[in-house]
């Protein structure tokens, strides 16, 4: 394998990685939230598309809009609050924007997760006088824990693959920014033979995660199916 | 309908024209002026001249190709897709480092060595990141700024980053510099190796007397004018350098 792979392989697997971790809290609460609000509201809705926003935003708009938020005079830009936040065409720059293209298929995935945990479990343990937050840890979370962890495989694997939003904001860094699919666009360009190596690592990545998606969601209605009775 | 849309009216009329994307203010006022006066409306198609020359050779649907570097036109002749004796320079360039405005180093070559990021373009198929590359080579600088720079996928893309101050120096050409108020010209590279323009038509063009025409009007006085008016210099500034 060529070296390069190695390093683009690494830097996609850190901006991913780091990804995730940001998306991870942030992404939960939202989730959760949505799943306890009630059906219908216009708040619910009104989050619901904000969430889904950079799922048919075109990637590269989603960049576009990073950029202009951290730009020199934009309101996040050095010159606005007078320091640097080093996130244009660097690694923490690629990390922001594949959260921000990883976080509507974390939510929706986690909060279909937390839906189908029975309300009156956690009424039970509110009786049992836990505090709210100890039954989201005791009783909420394991219970709901193949679907969140299908959220974090999920959210990872679409970070994995950005590309549109990242190229915008991050650039092309070797060993910083350079992530797989960069370095598959860029030996496009110039025809280099590498990138059926670039692709095959790439496709070999999604083809696992999506597996043990798959394996964590089915076996999670698998389960459900069971324990509501033999009626089937 | 879908057949109409997709033939579209007098299409055989209008010429496919490749050009390197620092080519795109020059040809976009030509084609304004030629519609204008009546002719077809050109159909351009911009970007990094190794870009565009991938794609001729890939999908072969150009009539004529404008590229900032004499090697991807190259690419294309050993390929035996150029027009014999249609190929000529239309007119020079030259590299300028470029700063946010506002922003500018007092020393800029020491800022330069020192710089968080540089933008360029990518040297691996833009003309214009080879020149800087090589100019960079040449200053002994690359070793050390080669790791640092954002390797953008054309010329302009490397000023947007300049522009929205990602990066705080940017290499571009001095036509780019000049449409922008959002950058400073810092220096003028002018010891890199020489700038050109050629342009050739394909040989496989249905429309080779139409490219040639258009050829004749961007060497001629007309076509001379208007890169002289968005700062590019005459060819043969480039052929005595």
């Amino acid at each position: 394998l060529n070296p390069e792979v190695w390093t683009a392989l690494g830097v996609s697997l850190r901006v991913a990685t780091s990804a995730t971790l940001l998306v991870a809290l942030p992404g939960t609460a939202i989730a959760l939230a949505l799943a306890r609000a009630q059906r219908g509201t216009v708040w619910r809705s009104l989050v619901e598309t904000l969430v889904a926003f950079p799922l048919v935003l075109p990637p590269t708009a989603v960049g576009y809009l990073i950029v202009l938020g951290f730009a020199r005079d934009g309101p996040l830009g050095s010159e606005t609050i007078g320091a640097d936040l080093g996130v244009l065409l660097s690694f923490r720059g690629a990390v922001l924007a594949s959260s921000v293209m990883a976080l509507p298929l974390f939510v929706r995935t986690a909060r279909v997760a937390f839906e189908e945990v029975e309300p009156r479990l956690e009424l039970m343990g509110r009786s049992l006088g836990m505090s709210r937050t100890q039954v989201f840890l005791r009783v909420t979370l394991p219970q709901a824990r193949r679907g969140v962890l299908a959220a974090f495989v999920l959210g990872f694997g679409r970070a994995l693959g950005e590309f549109g939003a990242s190229a915008v904001v991050a650039g092309n860094v070797a060993g910083e920014t350079r992530t797989l699919s960069m370095a598959i666009y860029d030996s496009y360009q110039v025809s280099d033979p590498s990138i059926v190596q670039y692709v095959g690592v790439a496709a070999l990545l999604a083809f696992v995660l999506m597996f043990v998606a798959e394996r964590l969601l089915a076996r999670r209605a698998g389960s459900r199916a069971r324990s509501s009775g033999g009626s089937a | 309908m879908l057949a109409a849309l997709l033939s579209g009216c007098a299409q055989d009329e209008r010429l496919e024209v490749f050009a390197a994307a620092s080519l795109r203010d020059v040809l976009t006022e030509l084609d304004h002026e030629r519609v204008a006066g009546g002719a077809a409306p050109l159909r351009l198609n911009f970007g990094g001249s190794g870009e565009l020359a991938r794609q001729i050779l890939a999908a072969g649907r150009a009539d004529l190709f404008l590229s900032a570097g004499a090697l991807e036109l190259e690419r294309l002749v050993e390929g035996e897709l150029v027009l014999e004796g249609s190929r000529r320079v239309l007119a020079s360039n030259r590299l300028v480092l470029i700063a946010p405005s506002g922003a500018v180093p007092s020393d800029p070559l020491a800022a330069l060595s020192e710089v968080r990021r540089l933008s360029i373009a990518n040297p691996a198929y833009v003309p214009a990141g080879r020149h800087a590359r090589a100019w960079l080579e040449q200053r002994e600088l690359w070793e050390r700024l080669g790791p640092r720079a954002s390797l953008a996928t054309d010329v302009r893309a490397a000023l947007s980053q300049v522009e929205s101050g990602a990066a705080p120096l940017g290499i571009v050409y001095a036509t780019d510099a000049a449409r922008s108020d959002r950058v400073e010209v810092v220096q003028v590279i002018s010891d890199g190796s020489p700038v050109r323009y050629p342009a050739g038509i394909l040989r496989e063009s249905p429309r080779q007397a139409l490219a040639a025409d258009l050829l004749d009007e961007l060497a001629g006085p007309r076509g001379r004018a208007l890169f002289a008016r968005h700062g590019f210099e005459p060819p043969d500034q480039a052929e005595a350098r």
